[in-house]
């Protein structure tokens, strides 16, 4: 009889392979897998376990619940007294079972209410035996609100107990029974439902304020605020309003939290894993003044996350974005540059201005001019092939009404034009915390339409990817998002405007989809089937080059950046590695693994989005699919409904 | 409504994982947010029902919605050859600390290819953590798998899975 041997299922490290026969199986693969990685979420070493999981990471929603349609950031400098911020969070990011330096353990707290509990320290569960704890006073100023926030997490699928945040105790003896708030809320169970109290110490004499009880309808993860503005309490979990009380004067600061099973410890845990501040420093000023917003939109509507953790509607304003396709957004000089875009409202031929400059009409063609969905507020009207007294340019729109669409400023005088009505490119400004319609300084050219592709370059905004002519890409000058004249007095300017159809680097020989920057040193064209790059600056110099004439980018965003200055993208055929300086061909990544995967996919039925997560390491590859009719086009690869016929704006 | 397939592909390890995710959560946007906030620094994802997401690894679901997961072990010849079978005697799993419950399939069949898609000759479910109670399937065949999933709503992981195996013939057809 053969002897018995030893033998290992290993955990295929390696991934998916269906490239082979099955005999043939490489080792460490696997032909079928689904939400593992093969470094686990627990310690995070590499020998198998399921994903990380999904969680809102802010808990508006967005959009009355439409599609998310722009992810974007701006970094902004405070200058005043009122752009600065406070922040202190802290994610316990550290060994061991104690919280660590400037934590105490409340002592004041009734010992027959200390109760074991687990926070998470260093990515681990830790068992802590002092369940309640305070924080050595934190330098916000009480003069502007402040918020205190507590993010805290399931464990298996189920809330297990009550969840305290302390605040306003006195500063040199911090006991929240004496002095001080306790605001409770109390989570269990799987059906998200929560209640609690918040209670306002005095002299040690407590006056209760009931939270508002209701569910959330599932037991997720989600920050338990307290909102302190002056002597008023607003309390909320996951964006729901608890509690807004008008309580008694408190002279202390401190703050602490407390975590606590109901009756089910170890078998249930409660779990916080990061505790923050935020609120103003003391005296208005300090230290952090750089701050980094998100910008998005869904809805048409543009939020911001003016209070950190919070996305809010930028209201106030009129500007919207589209809300039909990902839309995309660019940085430069502390504002957000925004290639807004749809298919053109109305095009025409021969339409007529009147003597002030002011009046456009179409006679014969146009009666009703309202019925075309036209927007002041977000659109603009290009004018071209202007004869009699017509210039030229982008008008933004002052008034629609049935017989003429009124410009806001003079289109010359009397004569016949070409027309355009389209929606405009936008600019956020986080200083002022609007929106607004990106408009070119007068007498400097005007900010193409209709692109939807946009970067920035060589402190250039980069334009790209007009429906109308989907080769050509604009620059700005250098160093001024606003001055898009192409022909300057001076011919030799080396930071003037330039676009494609007047730089010695010229147009892309193909339908562009994509526009990868790199620094200052290069900047990858992607295009329907190939891959070109500008090196160096469009005005001094630059050359385009082929990369590759047989892979190109699916998509506007079918790309990332690695943490290596190399580019991941996905091409007709999948997914490609371009080495850091585009300096040699594209690498096929997924060809020889997954012969049938990630092939031929058509950005017109799926968003394809790509992005580096730096916690996983590696490339998400996403395929979501599109509701039919949802987009409008993409360049090249997708329906294209209404594509234009007439030219885009031509560089004065 | 159905899942959306989606990869992951891991740069350390140059391998490709497809995931799914609630339609719902799409994405249909994505940026990887790089802000001066540690805690808030990471990659989010923009769903089709307009909330803002990310990853964390404590979380064992996706926003409440249940994470199936699961993974076929890469196959292995019980008798070492392509010629002969093998006898799986006894199954050895080492659960790390802090792992959900894992469910466990053998499955054995003639070749790589139909045991691929060959349906469990045994089952169950690993409870508790560290070593667990061999399995014992003594299951013939001339390949077998073994497929982990979840089998609760938590994340789990594997340390190690072994198994005792003994050469008992030819292969044969049926």
């Amino acid at each position: 009889m053969a002897k018995k041997s030893i033998i290992q299922f290993p955990f295929p490290l390696g991934g998916l392979d269906r490239s082979v026969s099955y005999r043939a199986q490489p080792p460490y693969t696997t032909t079928d897998m689904l939400n593992v990685r093969a470094y686990e979420t627990i310690e995070g070493r590499a020998r198998g376990g399921q994903r990380p999981g999904l969680v809102k990471a802010f808990a508006e929603e967005l959009g009355d619940g439409s599609p998310l349609r722009m992810l974007a950031q701006v970094t902004s400098v405070g200058t005043t007294a009122g752009g600065y911020y406070y922040y202190w969070s802290d994610e316990f990011n550290r060994d061991g079972s104690d919280l660590g330096p400037g934590w105490n353990d409340a002592t004041w707290w009734p010992t027959l209410l200390q109760s074991p509990t687990k926070i998470v320290i260093g990515g681990a569960l830790v068992e802590r035996q002092t369940s309640a704890s305070v924080r050595d006073q934190l330098e916000f100023s009480t003069a502007y609100p402040y918020l205190i926030e507590v993010r805290i997490v399931p464990y298996g699928g189920q809330h297990w107990g009550d969840y305290w945040i302390f605040a306003r105790m006195d500063d040199d003896d911090p006991e929240a029974t004496d002095e001080g708030i306790i605001a409770q809320i109390t989570l269990t169970g799987d059906t998200g439902a929560y209640s609690g109290r918040l209670t306002s110490f005095s002299g040690g004499l407590p006056t209760l304020y009931a939270f508002t009880p209701g569910s959330t309808g599932s037991a997720t993860a989600g920050w338990f605020k307290v909102l302190v503005n002056a002597d008023n309490i607003q309390c909320s979990w996951q964006d729901q309003l608890l509690v807004s009380a008008d309580i008694a004067a408190h002279s202390g600061k401190r703050i602490g939290f407390r975590l606590s099973t109901i009756g089910t410890y170890p078998t249930g845990l409660c779990l916080a894993d990061v505790i923050r501040v935020q609120g103003t420093p003391v005296g208005g000023l300090g230290t952090q003044r750089r701050r980094t917003y998100l910008v998005a939109s869904a809805g048409t509507k543009i939020y911001a996350d003016r209070t950190i953790g919070e996305m809010s509607e930028i209201s106030g304003v009129a500007a919207r974005l589209s809300d039909k396709h990902l839309v995309l957004a660019a940085e430069h000089h502390q504002k957000l540059y925004i290639a807004d875009w749809d298919p053109p409202r109305i095009i025409g031929t021969s339409g007529t201005i009147d003597a002030t400059g002011l009046q456009l009409t179409h006679p014969g063609e146009v009666t009703d001019w309202t019925s075309y969905g036209i927007d002041a507020d977000n659109d603009v009207v290009v004018i071209s092939d202007g004869l009699g007294l017509v210039v030229d340019g982008t008008y933004q729109i002052d008034s629609v009404a049935a017989s003429m669409v009124t410009l806001a400023a003079s289109a010359g005088g009397a004569g016949t034009c070409t027309y355009r009505i389209e929606r405009a490119p936008k600019v956020y400004d986080p200083a002022e915390n609007t929106v607004s319609i990106w408009a070119a300084t007068a007498t400097q050219g005007q900010v193409p339409t209709g692109c939807h592709l946009i970067c920035t370059y060589r402190d250039r905004m980069i334009l790209a990817g007009p429906d109308d002519d989907p080769h050509i890409w604009f620059a700005s000058r250098s160093g001024d998002a606003y001055d898009w004249d192409y022909l300057p007095e001076d011919p030799t300017d080396a930071g003037r405007a330039v676009s494609g159809a007047n730089s010695d680097a010229g147009k892309v020989g193909d339908v562009i989809t994509a526009l990868i920057p790199f620094s200052d040193d290069f900047l990858v064209f992607g295009c329907k089937g190939s891959l070109w790059v500008m090196r160096g600056d469009p005005a001094w110099g630059g050359t385009l080059d082929a990369l590759s004439y047989d892979v190109g980018i699916v998509g506007a965003k079918s790309w990332c950046q690695g943490p290596s200055g190399e580019f991941y993208f996905l091409s007709a055929d999948g997914l490609y590695r371009l080495p850091p300086g585009a300096t040699g061909r594209p690498e096929p990544l997924s060809t020889e693994k997954l012969p049938h995967e990630l092939m031929r996919l058509n950005p017109a039925t799926h968003e394809v989005l790509l992005e580096w997560d730096d916690q996983q390491k590696g490339v998400h590859i996403y395929l979501a699919p599109i509701a039919a009719g949802a987009v409008g086009s993409y360049v090249g690869l997708g329906s294209s409904p209404e594509a234009s016929p007439s030219p885009s704006p031509e560089p004065q | 409504m159905a899942d959306n397939s989606h990869f992951f592909y891991d740069v350390r390890l140059d391998s490709f994982l497809p995931d799914s995710h609630n339609d719902l959560h799409g994405p249909l946007a994505v940026l990887n947010f790089q802000t001066e906030i540690m805690e808030q620094r990471r990659m989010l994802v923009g769903g089709k029902d307009g909330y803002i997401r990310g990853y964390e690894a404590l979380h064992d679901t996706d926003d409440g919605y249940a994470i199936t997961s699961y993974v076929l072990l890469p196959p292995v010849r019980l008798a070492g050859d392509e010629y002969h079978d093998g006898l799986l005697y006894e199954l050895i799993a080492t659960v790390p600390e802090g792992s959900g419950d894992i469910d466990y399939e053998v499955r054995v069949a003639r070749s790589h290819e139909e045991v691929a898609k060959a349906s469990a000759f045994l089952s169950g479910t690993w409870d508790g953590e560290g070593l667990q109670t061999t399995v014992r399937p003594r299951a013939r065949g001339a390949s077998a798998v073994v497929r982990l999933s979840n089998g609760e709503g938590r994340r789990w992981a594997i340390e190690q899975l072994v198994g005792v195996v003994r050469p008992v013939g030819k292969t044969r057809v049926a």
